[in-house]
Parts: structure tokens; sequence; C-alpha cells
């Protein structure tokens, strides 16, 4: 019935649509799985494959898939057939032998210039003496707009800055897990830091070090996430002795904030619209009382995304029976995930006109029978959990 | 105005002017170079346009989207990761055989909100399926060579059970 007379573009539109489908969670295969299994079903499908750079763009290793010379190879293969794509790179290393970052960013040197994303985490090692990752000889990444680090050690502050020098066209960076940096050396010159086009950043307490005596400019930033906040670091002393020509607008904390870290934090961010509390401990809700609109004029959301949240806390956000503060009327509450709320009272607070209410749980019977207790237009959310798509968390304190 | 359209067994389907504009093949035999000034060149319709290539049950069907979209644009945008309506999926369906000819009269009738509909079918119902899988669906005979199979096997090692599970 077929394939001889449907043209090879259209094959190849359709390869591509089922590599833009391994984007998608609960995807049965891989993204190289799904090419490796098309380029294995006739010649012509493989001709295709191969000659479609677009589908070679993202590279991967990841050691503990298979072993570390069948993943350089394949390195290699995508490196070839991308010809001139920009590259996806996502590199994890599970191996405790130092020198395979060295290869893999070695097998990566050439290509660095077209790799518009570098995802790099070491997996179980410890921080202190994981292997040390050498930007000296990095060029220029004028394509690079998204920088992910996660468990990289760097030996100064300096080699840090100086890869973020390499990178000016970059819109995200996170840098997480513990990835341990240097502070900075006393009798380095103080030297302005710019990040142009930086939008998002994520960081944890280590690399918020580096940062404390060098001034940054980062003029694009909307969104910041403070991560590893289970640590009792004193985040007042930090965050006073940051330089930082930024005004973002979203701040998200996750972990297990210590509750005089949050007020500490909230005053820093005075332009914040949106705060996100992700993993939040249980007593959270005592924050309303660092909530005055007079500290965070500009508030108008408040998440609690995972949080240990119970029906009564979730309640005195709007009420105030426990704290004897309610949220400002102009802040609008988003509850996402809280396994402890219930969806009588999140169908209560959505019902308030306040707040909203986001249950990935919730099943299709559960469903109906929502529908049928006429709960719907209480305007409860409800998705499918295919569609439900969330960002790549760092593995470290997600 | 409307058109009549001959399908590969002589069935014919008489259409709207909005219909028919959805069809490239329709409209150019219709209207010619005059499209875009609004009138056509043809003025006795009475003979029908024959479509050789297609058969009744798939233009009917294809007529259906047509009818569908008379009114308003479909998506025609080359981006492989575009999100169609739920009304276009259900319609494409799961049915790869029946896919396979709305996409190649889409093809041969220049459609190309229908082609990237069918194109977004096959996709899914593709999804998920190893080699041996997807040569039993769609009737493909694996001819590799030797050399390739050891090429492919170097390549893609990990995931070469798919192949041969046992």
């Amino acid at each position: 019935m077929l394939p001889s007379v449907i043209p090879d573009e259209i094959w190849r539109y359709i390869f591509l649509i089922l590599d833009g489908l391994e984007d998608q969670a609960d995807s049965p295969l891989t993204r190289e799985e799904m090419i490796g299994s098309l380029s294995s079903v006739c010649r012509t499908w493989r001709d295709v494959c191969t000659s479609t750079s677009a589908l070679w763009k993202h590279v991967t290793f990841d050691d503990r898939q298979s072993n570390v010379h069948a993943e350089l190879l394949r390195i290699g293969v995508s490196l070839a057939r991308s010809n001139l794509q920009q590259l996806d790179v996502s590199i994890a290393i599970g191996s405790s032998d130092p020198s395979i970052l060295s290869l893999v960013v070695l097998s990566l040197a050439d290509h660095l210039e077209r790799v518009r994303k570098l995802d790099l985490g070491l997996v179980f090692l410890d921080p202190p003496h994981s292997p040390r990752l050498d930007v000296s000889t990095w060029p220029i990444m004028f394509a690079l707009e998204d920088l992910t680090l996660e468990n990289i050690r760097f030996n100064s502050s300096t080699e840090f800055h100086m890869l973020l020098r390499c990178t000016p066209a970059l819109r995200t960076l996170r840098v997480g897990g513990l990835s341990w940096i240097a502070h900075l050396l006393p009798d380095i010159k103080r030297e302005t830091m710019i990040l142009p086009l930086l939008r998002e950043f994520t960081l944890d307490s280590y690399v918020l070090y580096t940062f404390v005596d060098a001034p940054c400019a980062m003029p694009a930033l909307e969104r910041v996430t403070l991560l590893n906040t289970e640590y009792g670091l004193s985040w007042n002393t930090l965050l006073s002795r940051l330089e930082w020509e930024a005004r973002p607008t979203e701040l998200t904390l996750s972990g297990a904030f210590p509750e005089a870290s949050i007020s500490a934090v909230l005053s820093f961010f005075p332009t914040i619209e949106s705060l996100v509390l992700y993993s939040c401990p249980a007593d959270v809700v005592h924050l309303l009382r660092d909530l005055p609109s007079s500290r965070i004029p500009a508030l108008q959301h408040l998440t609690i995304d995972r949080g240990q949240l119970s029906n009564l806390q979730a309640l005195s956000f709007l009420d105030g029976p426990i704290t004897g503060a309610a949220l400002a009327p102009n802040i609008k509450l988003h509850v996402r995930d809280c396994p402890y709320v219930s969806r009588v009272v999140g169908a209560k607070l959505v019902q308030r006109g306040r707040a909203t209410f986001e249950d990935a749980n919730i099943t299709q019977g559960e469903l109906l029978a929502w529908v049928a207790n006429d709960y719907a237009p209480f305007g409860l959310r409800f998705y499918p959990s295919k569609r439900r798509h969330r960002k790549p968390a760092l593995t470290g304190h997600f | 105005m409307s058109i009549t359209l001959i399908s590969k067994e002589g069935a014919q389907f008489l259409v709207s002017k909005p219909v028919a504009d959805r069809i490239g093949v329709v409209r150019d035999c219709a209207y010619g170079a005059d499209f875009w000034l609004g009138y056509a060149v043809a003025t006795d319709d009475s003979m029908g346009i024959t479509l050789a290539n297609v058969t009744s049950s798939i233009l009917s069907k294809i007529l259906v989207w047509c009818e569908h979209y008379k009114d308003m644009e479909p998506l025609v945008d080359g981006d492989s990761n575009m999100e169609f309506p739920e009304w276009d999926m259900a319609y494409i369906g799961h049915d790869m055989n029946q896919i396979l000819f709305v996409l190649e009269a889409a093809d041969y009738l220049h459609i190309p909100g229908l082609l990237l509909l069918a194109c977004k079918g096959i996709a899914d119902v593709l999804d998920g399926r190893n080699p041996r899988g997807i040569c039993d669906l769609l009737g493909i005979v694996m001819d590799f060579s030797h050399r390739q199979e050891v090429d492919m096997d170097k390549e893609n090692g990990y995931w070469r059970w798919f192949l041969h599970p046992t």
C-alpha cells in the first residue's frame, strides 16, 4: 500500500514531528531510541534519517545507559550528521572516572560555537572531589542560550566568570546541584560581569558565593530561582553583598527554606510580581506576616507548588484564622499539587475568586464525580498527565 | 456557484465554491491564474473536474475536511511541533491505511493543511513503535545489507534489542 508513492520530503517531515513528540512527557521511547528505530526500518528511511540534520541536533551522553565508548561514538555520529544545525547538548556522567568529563568536552571542542543549549551534569560525585571543568580554551559561544551546570567543580570564581564571558547570548543559566566554585581570589581585580540577555537565573548558595564580590549587570533578568535552601546559610549576608543591576519580576524559592530566610530573601527583591514557593515547608503560612504590600508592592501572585500545606493553612491564606492576617486583596493565591490540600478545600479557595487550584493526580472517575456533583463551575482546572510537561528540574534539589 | 468533482470510480460530488477553494488543484483548474481576481475563467462547470487518483471514499472524506474549513483558515504552518485542534485529530483518526491514502490524496490535490494533518496522524500512530512493528504496520521489507546492519549495531547498540529482542 505504500511507501514508494510517498516522497522522501514527507517522510522527513513526519520524522521531525516524531522527534518533536519525544519532548512530551510520557512518551514511550527516548529521542535516540525513536530515531534509531526509524533509521532501522529500511534503506529508504535510513537515508532520509541520516540526511536530515535536524534529527541529529540533540547530542546526548549518559554513561548510565551504556558504556562510555558507545556513548562517545554516538556523540561523534550526531555531530557529524547534524551538519551546521545548532546543537542541544545534554551530558550526564555517572562514572567516578574524572577523565570522562575531559573526554566528552574534548569530543565537543570543535562544535562549541554552534551549541545552543548545554546541559552538563555529574550524577553521583562528591563535589569537592569531582573533576574540574577547564574552560580556558573554550571559544566565544555566540549561539549558547541555555546553560545548565550540575555538580561541576571550578577551581576559582575566576574560572566560572571566564565561562560566562564566553556566553554573550545566554538567556537561561542554571547552576545547581552542589556545583562547587571556590571563592574569588582576593587579589583578583573587580570586574563587572555583563550578561545582557539573561532572563532566567537558577542558582544555589554555593554559586551565589561567587557573585558576592563581583558586580553583575543583568538588565534583562526576569526570573530568579534560589535552590539548596535547606542549608542554614546566612542568605541575608550573601544577598546584601550582591551588586546586581537587575530587577527580576518572578522569584522561586525551592526547598526547605527556613522561615527567617524567606523574609531575608524577599527583602532583596522588592520588584517581584510573582513569588513561587516550591516544595516549601508546612509553616510557610507564617509568611503572611512578611508580605505586607509596603515591602513588596508589586506582588500579584503567590504560588505554593508541591508544598506540605494543610487544608487549614491553605484557607488561612485567604481568611487568616491562623496568622491573624490574610493575603492582601490584590494578591492571587495559586495552590499546585499540594497533597494535603483536599479538593473540597481547593474548590472553596477557587470559589472565593482569588485563588486557583491544580491537582495533577485526579483520576477520570473522580473528575466525573466532580462534574456530577456540580463542582466544575467552581473553576477547578484538570489536565491530562500526557500534556503535563514540567521544566526539567535540577536533580539535586527538586 | 458549484463545481462537480469526479472520483476515480466516476462518482460525482457537487461542491460549493468555498469548499472547492480548499483544493489547490481544483482551484487552479476552475479559476486558473485569475483566481485572485475573483471570477472564474471556466464559466461552464457542468463537465466537472476528474480527479483520477482519488477514490470516492477518500474524496468524500477529504470533502468533509474542506467543508469544515470552508469559512476558516486551516493550519498551514510547517512547524513540526504545532498542535492541531481536537476536531482535526478526531477527523484524521488512527487508521494508518486510511491516513496514508488521505496523505497521498492531499499531496496530489495540493491541500497543504490536510497534508500536515495527515503527517501528524501518521506520526502519532508510529510513535513508540519499534522497527519490526513499523515494518509490520506499513508492509515494509527490511532491505539492509549486512554491512549496514553492522554499522547500525555500532551506532545504536543499546537499542538493538528492539530488532532482536531475544
